[in-house]
């Protein structure tokens, strides 16, 4: 008796697994892939197996972002102007491998909508390697429009990669339109505020560099808060000595 | 019916006053206590990495304490001859093993809301947005405990140690994730290895429909899909129940 409704139970979940399949729509990427083998690690594939995907993904962004904010001798740039002191964004060091760290998270944790945008921001637009960031974003994208959701998601990628496009195709100070759509969203990083703020500036357009870099003086990073403060300092003696002179 | 109650709510005190189950909490709320070196970290990832590891935590010390209890159930009581005592009395031996089942997915039910609870109040205090798929994360997580109990007490009735049915039960647990990685080498496999991998499916726990935690964005299965995966965790236990009564029944100590 028993026997027979274990059999009969498990002929039910049989069936039910079979019914709750057919909606389950996610399908993971591989762990490891050749596009970012140099950067590729075991421990990713144990938290996997223990069905930490998510933890694994924060794990290796946590990575990108000290990978990013240190300086790596065998990565110098050749006739680097920038002190070693000024750190990242100064075309002091290359960092090769920003785009399969990026890459590595994103396969991991399809839902990582942040670590796509924030490093394909840095590779774009600091970096100056547009081909990988749309090479990134692309990847996310299309993994996505492959689910064939009902509704839209990554929708701040297609947004970057159309700020990115236009950056290579003509120029960063093209591409503010679609940043200014980017940085009204609350996960927005600093840095992206940063760089149009900084546009701004060098465009004289000063009204607008003010508004944008006022967002980043409650930053959690102290760069971006310095840099903000400095940048809003300049641009109030510049109106002033420009007041003068009127 | 009510020998199944008695001996759940035996169960869930006696596993209640365990230090291994105070431990596990304490264990929890240090994993939790270590989240706020995110602290430093964009408010984003902050935030993401507290429910994340916090969620993880929650569900792996539940796992454990889970296993803890259905080898002491199913194999130690055994080998202790403390078995005796409670079959002695008027309890039919699949009632006992109910009942002992059913107070210790109790416990753990006990131990996901109170860690779950520890851990909505920091994500509160950290101005983190919850939405249902948050919530409906610890039913899942619930529910593979459930189901990882259930093929432990069986494990362990057919074990002839107690190492074996932590390394066992421990296998199983990570089989039951790893089911839904394979999917995108199925293309690449052979036929007959394929049908494997689908038997694999229906005899191992499939926990790929069931980790929530691990999507919380929801954007893993359609709406129509959470029923059929609720009743496919419930059909299951109860599989593995009633094969871990009959082979209690046929147990001798």
């Amino acid at each position: 008796m028993k026997l027979a409704l274990s059999a009969v139970f498990f002929i039910a979940s049989v069936l039910m697994q079979a019914q709750a399949g057919k909606h389950f729509t996610f399908r993971n990427t591989p762990v490891f892939s050749k596009d970012f083998s140099e950067v590729a690690r075991y421990s990713d594939f144990w938290l996997v197996l223990f069905g930490h995907r998510r933890i694994a993904a924060d794990i290796v962004f946590i990575q990108t972002l000290q990978y990013y904010g240190s300086i790596h001798e065998d990565e110098i740039s050749a006739g680097a102007k920038a002190e070693r002191r000024e750190g990242f964004g100064t075309g002091l060091v290359r960092y090769d491998k920003l785009f399969s760290y990026a890459l590595r998270t994103a396969r991991l944790d399809r839902n990582f909508e942040y670590a796509v945008t924030f490093t394909a921001a840095a590779l774009a637009w600091v970096q100056k390697r547009e081909n990988e960031a749309i090479a990134l974003l692309t990847d996310a994208i299309d993994y996505w429009d492959g689910q064939k959701m009902t509704v839209p998601v990554f929708y701040q990628s297609s947004l970057y990669l159309s700020a990115i496009a236009v950056t290579k195709e003509k120029g960063i100070a093209e591409a503010t339109e679609y940043m200014e759509k980017a940085v009204t969203y609350p996960d927005c990083p600093d840095m992206v505020k940063n760089i149009l703020g900084e546009i701004y500036f060098r465009a004289k357009d000063y009204k607008n560099a003010v508004r944008v870099l006022e967002m980043n003086l409650d930053s959690r990073e102290p760069n971006y808060r310095r840099k903000a403060i400095e940048k809003l300092e300049k641009i109030h003696e510049l109106l002033i000595s420009g007041q003068q002179r009127s | 019916m009510k020998a199944v109650y008695n001996v759940a709510k035996y169960t869930l005190l006696e596993n209640a006053r365990s230090k291994s189950f105070s431990l596990s909490v304490v264990f929890i709320a240090l994993v939790f206590v270590s989240a706020f070196i995110f602290a430093k970290l964009s408010e984003v990832v902050e935030i993401r990495a507290i429910q994340d590891i916090g969620m993880g935590a929650v569900q792996f010390f539940s796992f454990l304490t889970a296993l803890f209890f259905a080898v002491k159930v199913a194999f130690v009581e055994g080998q202790n001859k403390t078995i005796y005592l409670p079959l002695t009395r008027p309890v039919k031996r699949s009632e006992y093993i109910f009942g002992r089942y059913l107070g210790i997915i109790l416990s753990a039910a006990l131990e996901i809301a109170a860690m779950g609870m520890l851990l909505t109040i920091l994500l509160y205090l950290k101005q983190a947005e919850f939405d249902g798929f948050y919530f409906l994360s610890y039913f899942f997580i619930f529910l593979k405990i459930m189901m990882i109990t259930a093929v432990t007490i069986l494990i362990s009735l057919a074990s002839t140690s107690q190492a074996s049915a932590f390394i066992f039960s421990f296998l199983v647990w990570i089989t039951g994730h790893s089911l839904g990685e394979v999917e995108f080498l199925l293309d690449e496999m052979s036929p007959a290895m394929v049908t494997m991998v689908r038997i694999f499916k229906w005899i191992f726990p499939n926990y790929t429909l069931l980790n929530l935690a691990d999507y919380t964005a929801g954007r893993f299965m359609a709406a129509a899909g959470y029923l059929p995966a609720v009743l496919y965790a419930v059909f299951y236990v109860f599989a593995v129940m009633w094969l871990a009564a009959a082979v209690f029944e046929k147990k001798e100590f």
